[in-house]
């Protein structure tokens, strides 16, 4: 038999938690990805001397204070900054040596990651209308 | 009842972290046990669900072995045997009820 591991799901209602915490990772993965397909281009130079940096969304298992796996998952965004440079003294955005910084956005990859983004928080959302129908299954006992 | 509804949170973990890098599905432990304590004729009162980790399944680039569609059908599944319990319960608490009411 496998080895089991720490596993601390919660009770009741700590499931339709986990399927809330993923899809809201997954918005976020959305939102992430229309951004960075509206900053295809954007040369403007930042506070830190370099244009818009393509944000990436990580996710992660979240963990209890023991540990133990909780079942939820953490997304953060992350900047993944990728640029292709040209040289074009003329343009407004060039550098003092003539090099223009424009963001690397590949538009298939950020479609992409809209659509599978999209699939994953509609089989979260159906997962938690799942378990809600469970429950009131669970507690329509009680009745009658 | 209690492992079907352990499953449910499984099942929920795992979608969940369906994206997560370096995330191994996660399984329940349970219908062997219980199989084999009915073959071996002993209580089945004690058998503890236990979770692990499946590292058989095979996995992305990134790592993660979750499949949303294993994931989603094992969840419908086990639904559908979570109500069939509840519609047992539900004819065991009838029969309790017809047993202390009183003879018309």
């Amino acid at each position: 038999m496998p080895d089991a591991i720490s596993f601390s799901p919660g009770t009741l209602f700590s499931a339709v938690d986990m399927s809330a915490s993923a899809m809201s990772g997954e918005r976020l993965r959305m939102t992430v990805a229309s951004e960075n397909l509206a900053h295809a281009g954007d040369t403007r130079r930042l506070a830190d001397g370099l244009p818009y940096q393509r944000q990436r969304v990580l996710f992660q298992e979240a963990l209890d204070q023991q540990g133990g796996a909780t079942g939820a998952v953490q997304s953060t965004t992350v900047a993944s900054p990728k640029y292709e440079t040209r040289y074009d003294p003329s343009h407004p955005d060039a550098n003092p040596e003539g090099i223009v910084h424009v963001p690397e956005i590949s538009s298939i990859l950020e479609l992409t990651d809209l659509m599978t983004a999209s699939k994953a928080y509609e089989a979260n959302a159906n997962a938690a209308r799942g378990l809600l129908r469970m429950h009131e299954n669970a507690l329509r006992l009680g009745q009658e | 009842m209690d492992a079907t509804a352990l499953k449910s949170r499984v099942h929920a973990a795992n979608l969940a972290n369906q994206n997560t890098p370096g995330y191994k599905t996660k399984a329940v432990e349970f219908d062997a046990a219980f199989q084999q304590a009915l073959a071996a004729g002993t209580s089945t009162r004690d058998i503890e669900a236990s979770v692990y980790e499946r590292h058989d399944l095979p996995e992305d680039n990134d790592g993660n072995n979750v499949s949303t569609e294993r994931e989603t059908l094992g969840q419908a599944q086990n639904q559908t045997l979570y109500n069939a319990y509840l519609a047992l319960m539900q004819g065991k608490k009838k029969l309790l009820v017809t047993a202390i009411s009183p003879a018309p």
